[in-house]
């Protein structure tokens, strides 16, 4: 219809050769107002070149405004990939930090197993001789005996057992007498062994005893005095053990220059 | 029947399942439309395809963003150059910025409290931050402008338009002979009827209104508002030499001046128009 139209005009009166611009005014002043405005054929071509100077410009800005979003949008991406590296090399170098601090902790750990290790070897080592004092003053008979009173009631007993105490005179006396082989105690005991019991028992110090320390068998009772009558040749770890004991507990007999 | 035609046939059957909006809402005629057409109106936000150098060209025109598109061989839609568009680039800072500052200050008297007091307009006492609220309102007064002005020019302009359509359809010669829907603004109906007056002092025969063009050569696409034969007038300011039945561009503008881009516009249009049918004589 549109075409039809047109191409009818045309053919009938020609090309276009006039313009009209309609003005409609738009202002407090201006509104309401009408104004036409007529160009003719002759400033056509002026026109149109005006206005592909326009159409030129705008491509050529569309153009570069592109190419400045592609930069922007190329800068972001590589900016962006820049943070991601950087995050992920953070999060390595966290994670190794964090792997070191805890090998770190580790190492605090182990140290302190180590130290509460020698501690708690030291005290049974502090223990075992002070053991050594309070069990020799119990032959194997009377160790038995307790053995057998505690082990042997199927009821707990509510009263204290009857242990004797290392000051109890008596108690010595008895040790003292039940030294003699018996068969109950195959450990043949030699005079010096008997010697060795009598003066653990004096120079212990007076103390209760407790149950764990009552509970010694007689056969460990026997190793401990075998092993105080004829002691083993030290082994190489003694040897070292001495010889660090030495060094730590040295102290020169002169005295240094600055010491006056 | 496939997935996509049963999808094709909801649209087709009556609007979108997605959405409330009617089915013929904001949708142009769809003459003879595939159900693949509506769809593309309706989502692709474009209007109807329009037919240049008999139907070699297709062009789809986006209301919302007043962008044009060329359909492609394969159906894509590639952005061209709209004359209004083009004719933007030319600076008009010079007369606007005077004009915006303009404005401004008249919303700010507007807006400033007074009070008389013996016979005297004073201002009546502000806090600094109530005048800032009020120099910051005043500051947009160039949109408010736009706004209000546009309308009035948008009105008078459809009176025509409708006027026009109306002598196209109805009168053998295609002349307006009386104004319809005139508005009832006065601004606006006194536009209209300037616009009619002249229409009455050229002898003008309608021929085409509010028609799209596209120039293939240069690749601009655009809406021409009207193509009519006219005479001249009696007024010299107007017409400087006589002529009868003269082929011409019509182009109605809503502003306070004639402006240098109104005439590259309609420079544009007559180059398509002519580019298009010309060749044929």
């Amino acid at each position: 219809m549109r075409e039809e139209s047109i191409r009818e005009a045309i053919n009938k009166y020609g090309p276009i050769t006039d313009r009209f611009i309609l003005r409609l005014g738009k202002s407090e002043e201006e509104a309401g107002k009408f104004e036409s405005w007529h160009s003719t054929s002759n400033t056509f071509e002026e026109d149109f070149q005006g206005f592909l100077c326009c159409l030129n410009l705008t491509r050529l800005v569309d153009s570069v405004e592109e190419r400045m979003k592609n930069t922007k949008k190329t800068i972001r991406a590589v900016k962006k990939e820049q943070r991601e590296t950087a995050k992920a090399l953070q999060k390595e170098k966290d994670k190794l930090q964090k792997a070191l601090d805890k090998a770190a902790k580790k190492v605090e750990r182990e140290a302190e197993k180590q130290k509460i290790k020698a501690e708690a070897k030291a005290a049974r080592e502090a223990l075992k001789a002070a053991k050594k004092g309070a069990l020799c003053m119990y032959t194997p008979q009377v160790l038995q005996k307790s053995e057998s009173s505690l082990l042997g009631s199927t009821t707990p007993s509510t009263s204290e057992p009857s242990i004797p105490a290392t000051d109890n005179q008596p108690d010595l006396e008895a040790l003292n007498t039940t030294s003699t082989p018996s068969p109950s105690t195959p450990v043949q005991e030699t005079p010096l062994q008997e010697s060795i019991i009598l003066t653990a028992a004096k120079e212990t110090p007076r103390r209760e005893l407790s149950m764990e320390e009552m509970l010694l068998s007689p056969t460990a009772i026997k190793a401990v005095v075998e092993a105080l009558a004829n002691p083993p040749a030290p082994n190489e770890a003694l040897k070292a053990a001495a010889a660090r004991y030495e060094e730590e507990t040295y102290t020169p007999t002169f005295k240094l220059p600055m010491e006056g | 029947m496939s997935g996509f035609e049963n999808l094709l046939k909801k649209f087709d059957s009556g609007g979108c399942e997605y959405c409330d909006e009617s089915p013929e809402s904001e949708l142009p005629s769809r003459e003879g439309g595939s159900s693949l057409e509506a769809f593309i109106q309706k989502h692709g936000h474009v209007t109807e395809e329009y037919h240049f150098y008999n139907g070699t060209v297709t062009l789809r025109f986006n209301v919302e963003e007043h962008r044009y598109y060329r359909v492609g061989e394969l159906g894509n839609l590639i952005p061209i150059n709209g004359v209004t568009q083009t004719c933007g680039i030319i600076d008009k800072s010079y007369t606007l910025t005077p004009w915006a500052a303009k404005v401004a200050i008249q919303k700010l008297l507007r807006l400033m409290p007074t009070e008389v007091i013996e016979g005297v307009i004073r201002i009546k006492p502000l806090t600094f931050e109530e005048f800032t609220t009020i120099a910051l309102e005043a500051k947009s007064a160039h949109k408010d402008k736009l706004g209000e002005a546009s309308d009035i020019g948008h009105i008078a302009h459809k009176c025509l338009e409708d006027s026009i359509n109306f002598a196209l359809q109805n009168d053998s010669e295609n002349i307006v002979r009386i104004l319809i829907n005139v508005p009832t603004d006065q601004l606006a109906a006194n536009a209209a009827s300037g616009g009619f007056n002249w229409m009455q002092a050229h002898n003008v025969r309608w021929v085409a209104t509010e028609s799209k063009i596209y120039s293939r050569e240069d690749n601009f696409a655009g809406t021409m508002d009207g193509l009519a034969v006219c005479d001249s007038c009696n007024d010299k300011a107007c017409c400087s030499e006589e002529f009868k039945d003269h082929l011409s561009l019509i182009d109605w503008k809503s502003s306070n001046n004639l402006k240098l881009e109104y005439l590259l516009q309609t420079s544009a249009y007559q180059k398509a128009i002519m580019e298009e049918f010309g060749s044929e004589q």
